[in-house]
């Protein structure tokens, strides 16, 4: 990797500036992971590396009534999946980081640099879309929050601005009576990416009504999808086994998956409809975990 | 095992005693400097600490073929024994003058040589070195492949691919427990057991080992490997990320091995790949048997799998 230069700031304040600076020829590094091997392919050339690690500032894990869980940006996944307030407050998601990659990757890549790389074979974005969390973005310009739901554009595309940097994630607490689920399938080796991600959110009523039910596919096109109808299908009902299996078949119906050596489009198909229902027995209490 | 095949050592025993192996075989992980190091000493009467093993380069050192095929244990192996051969001689002959016996009434044992019953009339190898005024002793050894292992000629017809492949036989056999699902036709092998012939083992802790290495990587050509291409015939996978091996979630619960070593055999085997192939058609069986369809081309992925099951709803 020759002619690189690498800047490393020490606050966010500097990075932000450096960045307003650089322009489009820097590329922000942070656990690398992913980053290193795009350099080693030669799959991108910038001219400087802005490098996020010495931004200490950056790595926390609280939750704040009202608010819910924040995580800042440079926290590794590790770090989260292991963090008991994450476990606390929402173990599914603290249990979704702990399926990234392996635990070598885990240790390196950080929460902000996952959802920043928009990887559509990830498993994250897929369960925290469902959770309906935020990213928070900063540049010199200000500052602004980012529904997960808007922040995947494509395959490795953003909303962010080239002169933002992702600060922090906000995971809301789950509405009362709320239960989460997130199954990653690989159809190869066991530490492959997602053949297909699915996570199911289900709100009931006390009395076993459901008030939403929420779904949504990661790794099945270039960002995460959400079945719309999912909410509108349960609402009100008691989710019995031919309703899960109704709301999967639609799930399934209506995407039009990628193919990629994980899968073909029919494939994913079936494997969508599977892992709805799946998801969606775990979430209902069929599982050990919520 | 290639054929034919040749492989070369080089034996220097040095003037405190101990032995260095000269060879251009690679330790890869399989344990082959550890194979090679206690043939020499058990072929030199060392023990096995007082005996180094070369890393190769083929620049200086002797030739062999390849550290490949399950051969280099056996090949080079033979090739080690031979040279020891020599420089046994050689201390025998230096012995036997300065013990005043004869060749034939001497012993080697524990890095000295004595005379047959009487523990006190004995020299040290690192004294016999120093009574030659040579320094070191040194000793080469070739092993080339004649025969086939029932005893015609190693032919290869190179524009045929037939003929002799192998100086010896390899048998093995392999049984298998899969688990399918069958809503997504993913395949789990929950148990794996492989038996085979090994002849006189060398290390028993490391052909168990290797043995198991054989099976996983069997297991990753059923179940994952697959080189994909372009229109052009470039490779769009050449890395680890797309390019899949069983990673140790993918290990059978219960992976087992047994060696079949009879009593008193003398033979030294390659067993590097023997059990690998019977994997492959063990796993396929194993499958088809669960699911009542035979997949013939690997790997065999669930979609595969899916598909087949699809296919039998459908009947």
């Amino acid at each position: 990797m020759p002619n690189i230069k690498l800047s490393q700031p020490n606050s966010v304040d500097e990075a932000l500036s450096l960045l307003a600076k650089e322009g489009d020829q820097t590329k922000i590094i942070a656990g690398g992971t992913a980053l290193v091997i795009m350099l080693k392919n030669r799959l991108i050339s910038p001219s400087t590396l802005l490098s996020l690690g010495g931004l200490n500032e950056l790595r926390y894990i609280r939750h704040e009534a009202g608010v819910g869980l924040r995580i800042g940006g440079l926290v590794t996944i590790r770090d989260a999946e292991n963090s008991s307030v994450v476990r606390d407050k929402h173990p599914t998601l603290a249990l979704t980081f702990g399926k990234v990659g392996n635990v070598r990757v885990r240790n390196a890549a950080t929460v902000g640099g996952n959802l920043s790389e928009a990887d559509y074979a990830s498993d994250p974005p897929c369960l925290l879309v469902a959770l309906r969390a935020r990213a928070r973005a900063r540049s010199i310009r200000g500052e602004r929050e980012i529904s997960l739901t808007d922040f995947f554009k494509g395959f490795y595309e953003t909303t962010l601005a080239p002169d933002e940097i992702l600060t922090e994630l906000i995971v809301p607490d789950l509405a009362p009576g709320s239960r989460s689920a997130y199954i990653k399938y690989v159809s190869r080796s066991s530490e492959d990416r997602p053949c297909v991600g699915m996570a199911a959110v289900l709100t009931t009523e006390p009395s076993g009504a459901c008030t939403d039910l929420r779904l949504v596919a990661g790794a099945v096109s270039e960002i995460p999808v959400e079945f719309a109808g999912a909410g509108a299908m349960a609402r009100g009902k008691h989710l019995s086994d031919s309703l899960i299996q109704e709301i999967a078949e639609s799930f399934a119906s209506s995407v039009d998956p990628l193919s990629d050596l994980r899968g073909s489009a029919w494939y994913r198909k079936q494997i969508i409809r599977v892992m709805a229902r799946r998801a969606m027995q775990q979430a209902s209490g069929a599982s050990q975990f919520n | 095992m290639a054929t034919p095949t040749t492989s070369a050592a080089s034996i220097k025993l040095n003037a405190d005693g101990s032995l260095n192996v000269l060879t251009s075989s690679v330790e890869m992980g399989q344990g082959l400097k550890t194979a090679l190091a206690q043939i020499a000493a058990s072929e030199a009467e060392l023990p096995v600490h007082r005996v180094r093993v070369s890393e190769p380069d083929t620049a200086f050192t002797p030739f062999d073929l390849m550290t490949a095929a399950s051969r280099a244990t056996f090949c080079m192996g033979t090739a080690i024994r031979r040279a020891v051969h020599q420089v046994k001689e050689q201390l025998l002959e230096a012995a036997a003058a300065q013990l005043e016996a004869a060749k034939e009434d001497l012993v080697l044992s524990d890095g000295k040589v004595m005379v047959r019953g009487v523990q006190s009339r004995s020299i040290s190898y690192a004294d016999i070195v120093r009574l030659t005024k040579t320094n070191n002793l040194l000793g080469h050894g070739i092993f080339v492949a004649g025969s086939g292992p029932d005893g015609s000629p190693v032919v290869m017809d190179f524009e045929t691919g037939q003929g002799y492949g192998s100086a010896e036989w390899h048998p093995a056999v392999v049984a298998c427990e899969v688990e399918v699902d069958t809503d997504t036709g993913r395949v789990k092998v929950t148990r794996l057991h492989g038996e085979l012939y090994v002849g006189k083992v060398i290390n028993p802790r490391l052909c168990q080992l290797q043995v198991e290495g054989a099976m996983l990587f069997a297991l990753g050509q059923v179940l994952f490997e697959e080189l994909s291409t372009d229109t052009n015939g470039g490779i769009t996978n050449p890395n680890l990320s797309d390019y899949m091996l069983p990673s140790f979630e993918d290990v059978p619960p219960q992976l087992t091995v047994h060696l079949l070593e009879p009593h008193g055999v003398t033979d030294v085997h390659g067993i590097g790949e023997t059990s690998l192939p019977p994997v492959r058609p063990a796993i396929a069986n194993a499958i088809c048997r669960a699911i009542g369809a035979r997949i013939l081309d690997l790997p065999i992925t669930p979609e595969k799998v899916l598909r087949a099951l699809e296919g039998q709803r459908k009947i």
